[in-house]
C-alpha cells in the first residue's frame, strides 16, 4: 500500500513526498523515529524556512498516511457531498473545481461542474479540469475508483468520515491547505464545543433504546461502528443494533419489535415509515418516538454533522418527557 | 438428442411413483408450521395466555404468516410456470424467466424503488410491467406464418433480454441508498412482499385450470405432430400452457421479486421424485417449488439473525446439491 502511494507520487511532478509513515513494527517505528529526528533536525538547519512552510501543506490520509503538496491547490475536486460543504464551509469555494453529483448544499454548490456519480466518476471530465488536488471519502468511494485516479497521477487526500471526531480534524487540515486556517479552526471549535456540551449534557439520564432506519425494504440500519449510532450514544440512546456485519447491515423487522425501542428514527424521503404505527404496544409508538429528522445532516460527516446531533437529541428529550 | 427423447419416454414408462407426493405435502405442512414457530428472534409459542403469548401472537400472524405464505404462493406459482414453460419449449433448461413478464415486472418494481415511492406503489408498477409485457407478448407474436408456433415464445425471450437492458441501465442511475432494495428485489426477498391473498387466490385458480389439462401436456412432450394425431389440440394447448404460465410468473415475482432457479428446479425434482407424468408430476411441481421458497425463506431469516438476507441467494445454495444427488441417484438405478 505505502509503496503504491510512493510510485503514484513520484508520477505526479508538482508534488513531493515529505514522509509516508505508518508504523509497521515497534522496532521499525523506533528506528525510524531516530532517522527522522536525525533528517528534520539535518533539514532544519539547512532549510528551515522551506521545512515549515512544507509541514503548512501535509494532511492526514485515512489510513493514517501523510499527502503533502508543494503549493496550495487551486483546482479542488470533491468526490463526496460532505466534502463540499466542508469546502464552502471553511471559505474555499473559490478552490472547487468540480464536485461529485449529489453535491447540493449549500445551493451555490449545485452550479458547480459535475464529475458524475460516486459509482461512475466522468474520467474524462475529471481530466478536463486538470485538478491538483482530488479529496475523496474513504469510507464512500470505490477503492479501485480512487486507485484509477491515483494511476493517472493525480493527488489524492482520501479523508476519513468514520466518526464525529473526524469531522473536525479534517476541517482543520483543509483550513491549513487552502490558506483559511482561522476560519477552520473556529468551525472545528465550535463543532466541538456543541457536541461536548451536548454530550455531557445527556451521559447521565437514563438510555433510550433506538433503532435507525436508513432504508424500509429490506430494512437497512446502521451498525455500533457508523457515526450514526455514535450519535445516539451522544444523545443518550443505545442502538438495538449492538453487533453487525459492515455497517449498514439489514435487520430483522421481528428483532425491531422485540427489542421494543423507545424511539424510531429515519430521514426523508421516509418511505413507508407510517407502517411502525400498527405495533401500537411499542413504547416509541405510545410516546410520539417515531422521528424523522431534517434531510442529510445526519447522513453525512460534514460540517452539519452537529445539527443532526442537536435535531436527535431534542428529539431524544421529548421522548423522555412523555412518560 | 435420441438419446435423451429415449430417457424421457423410459420415465413415462416407469410406474409413477405417485405414493411421494403425500409425503412431499406432508413435509410442505411441516415448514409452513415450521416458519411461523422459528424466525429471526429463535422460537416463539404463540398459544395460551398471558402478554408474553399474546405479543409471540402479534409477531407469529401479522409478520411471519403473510410471509410464509407469500413464500408457499411465490414457490408455488414459478414450479407450475416452470413445469409449463419446459413442456412449452421442449427444453429442459428452460425457466418461466424466458417469458419476459418478469423482466418487466422488474422494471416497474425498480422504477417505483428507484423513486423512492411507497412499497404499494412498487407492487403496483410489478403488475403494471408483467401487464405491459404481456400485453405487448401477445400484440407482437399475433399473425399467422411459417414462424407462428415459436412467434409467442421468441417474442418473449427478445423482450426479456431488452428489460434486461433497461434493468441494467436503472441499477447504474440508482443512488447507493436505494440499490440494496434494488438488488433485493432482483435476487428475490420475501421482507417487502405485499398481503399474500392475492397470489395464493391465484395460485389455487390456475392449478384448477390447468391441472386437467396435464394428460394433454404427457401426450405433447412426444411430439407436436404425435400429439395432434391422438386428437390433442395443440394450438389451444399451448396458448393455454403459455398464458397460465405468464400469469402464474407475474403473480409470483410481484410477490416475492424475480426470485431465481425455483423455476429451473422445482419440475425437475418433481419429475425425478415422482416420474415424468404431469398428472403428478405438475402438483409435485407446485408443492416443491413451494417447498423450496420456503426452506430459503426460513434460512434467510435465521441464518444470520437479526441479520437478514435475501431468500433467493440462498435457494441455489440449498437447491442445486439437492438436485445434483437426485440425478446422481437417478442415473445409478
Amino acid at each position: 500500500m505505502t509503496r503504491m502511494y510512493d510510485m503514484g507520487m513520484r508520477k505526479t511532478p508538482n508534488t513531493v513526498p515529505i514522509h509516508a509513515d505508518r508504523p509497521r513494527s515497534r522496532l521499525k517505528a523506533l528506528h525510524g523515529m531516530v532517522r527522522r529526528a536525525v533528517c528534520t533536525i539535518l533539514l532544519a538547519c539547512l532549510l528551515a524556512p522551506a521545512a515549515s512552510r512544507a509541514e503548512a501543506l501535509c494532511v492526514t490520509q485515512a489510513d493514517g498516511g501523510r499527502l503533502c503538496l508543494d503549493r496550495p491547490p487551486e483546482r479542488i475536486l470533491s468526490l463526496a457531498p460532505h466534502v463540499t460543504e466542508m469546502l464552502f464551509a471553511v471559505g474555499a469555494q473559490a478552490r472547487i473545481a468540480g464536485v461529485v453529483a449529489y453535491s447540493d448544499f449549500p445551493p451555490e454548490a449545485r452550479a458547480l461542474p459535475n464529475i458524475g456519480s460516486y459509482h461512475a466518476l466522468d474520467l474524462e471530465r475529471v481530466l478536463t479540469l486538470r485538478p491538483d488536488l482530488v479529496i475523496a471519502w474513504a469510507e464512500g468511494n470505490a477503492p479501485a475508483q480512487l486507485d484509477r485516479l491515483r494511476a493517472l497521477g493525480l493527488p489524492i487526500w482520501s479523508t476519513p468520515g468514520r466518526r464525529f471526531a473526524d469531522v473536525p480534524a479534517v476541517l482543520r487540515d483543509l483550513g491549513r491547505l487552502t490558506g483559511n486556517a482561522t476560519q477552520a479552526e473556529t468551525l472545528a471549535r465550535d463543532f466541538e464545543g456543541e457536541v461536548q456540551a451536548l454530550t455531557e449534557a445527556h451521559r447521565t439520564l437514563p438510555p433510550l433504546r433506538g433503532f435507525y432506519e436508513i432504508w424500509p425494504s429490506p430494512l437497512v440500519t446502521v451498525g455500533p461502528e457508523h457515526f450514526i449510532s455514535e450519535a445516539m450514544t451522544r444523545c443518550g440512546i443505545a442502538n438495538l443494533v449492538d453487533a453487525s456485519l459492515g455497517d449498514t447491515p439489514t435487520w430483522s423487522e421481528e428483532a425491531v419489535i422485540r427489542a421494543r425501542p423507545h424511539l424510531i428514527i429515519t430521514s426523508p424521503p421516509a418511505r413507508d415509515f407510517e407502517r411502525w404505527k400498527r405495533w401500537k404496544d411499542l413504547p416509541a409508538v405510545q410516546g410520539d418516538g417515531l422521528i424523522v429528522l431534517p434531510p442529510d445532516v445526519l447522513m453525512r460527516p460534514g460540517p452539519r454533522l452537529v445539527e443532526g446531533l442537536r435535531a436527535l437529541c431534542a428529539a431524544a428529550d421529548a421522548a423522555r418527557k412523555t412518560p | 438428442m435420441r438419446g435423451g427423447r429415449r430417457r424421457t419416454e423410459d420415465a413415462l414408462m416407469r410406474p409413477a411413483r405417485r405414493h411421494a407426493l403425500p409425503l412431499i405435502l406432508l413435509a410442505l405442512a411441516a415448514l409452513l408450521g415450521l416458519n411461523l414457530l422459528w424466525g429471526s428472534t429463535g422460537l416463539l409459542w404463540p398459544f395460551g395466555t398471558g402478554a408474553q403469548a399474546e405479543a409471540a401472537r402479534a409477531i407469529v400472524l401479522e409478520l411471519r404468516l403473510p410471509r410464509a405464505l407469500a413464500a408457499l404462493a411465490a414457490g408455488g406459482l414459478l414450479g407450475l410456470a416452470g413445469a409449463l414453460v419446459q413442456v412449452l419449449t421442449r427444453n429442459p433448461l428452460a425457466d418461466p424467466y424466458i417469458l419476459g413478464v418478469s423482466g418487466g415486472a422488474a422494471v416497474g418494481a425498480l422504477l417505483a424503488i428507484l423513486l423512492g415511492l411507497p412499497l404499494l406503489v412498487q407492487h403496483l408498477g410489478a403488475a403494471a410491467g408483467a401487464a405491459g409485457a404481456l400485453l405487448l407478448v401477445l400484440l407482437l407474436a399475433r399473425g399467422e406464418g411459417a414462424w407462428t408456433r415459436h412467434r409467442l415464445l421468441l417474442t418473449g425471450v427478445v423482450l426479456a433480454a431488452a428489460f434486461g437492458a433497461l434493468i441494467t441501465l436503472l441499477l447504474a442511475l440508482a443512488p447507493t441508498t436505494a440499490l440494496r432494495g434494488m438488488l433485493f428485489w432482483l435476487m428475490g426477498d420475501l421482507s417487502a412482499a405485499p398481503a399474500p391473498w392475492f397470489a395464493l387466490t391465484g395460485l389455487f385458480l390456475l392449478s384448477l385450470a390447468l391441472l386437467p389439462w396435464a394428460r394433454d401436456l404427457n401426450i405433447l412432450t412426444r411430439g407436436e405432430t404425435a400429439a395432434a394425431a391422438l386428437g390433442v389440440s395443440v394450438a389451444a394447448l399451448r396458448r393455454a400452457s403459455y398464458l397460465g404460465a405468464a400469469l402464474a410468473t407475474a403473480l409470483a415475482v410481484i410477490t416475492a421479486g424475480s426470485i431465481g432457479f425455483v423455476g429451473l428446479l422445482a419440475p425437475h425434482l418433481a419429475r425425478l421424485s415422482l416420474g415424468a407424468d404431469h398428472r403428478t408430476a405438475l402438483p409435485g411441481a407446485i408443492a416443491i417449488g413451494a417447498l423450496l421458497v420456503l426452506s430459503a425463506d426460513l434460512a434467510a431469516r435465521t441464518a444470520i439473525a437479526p441479520q437478514q438476507l435475501p431468500a433467493g441467494a440462498l435457494l441455489a445454495l440449498l437447491g442445486a446439491p439437492l438436485f445434483l444427488y437426485l440425478l446422481q441417484r437417478d442415473a445409478r438405478r
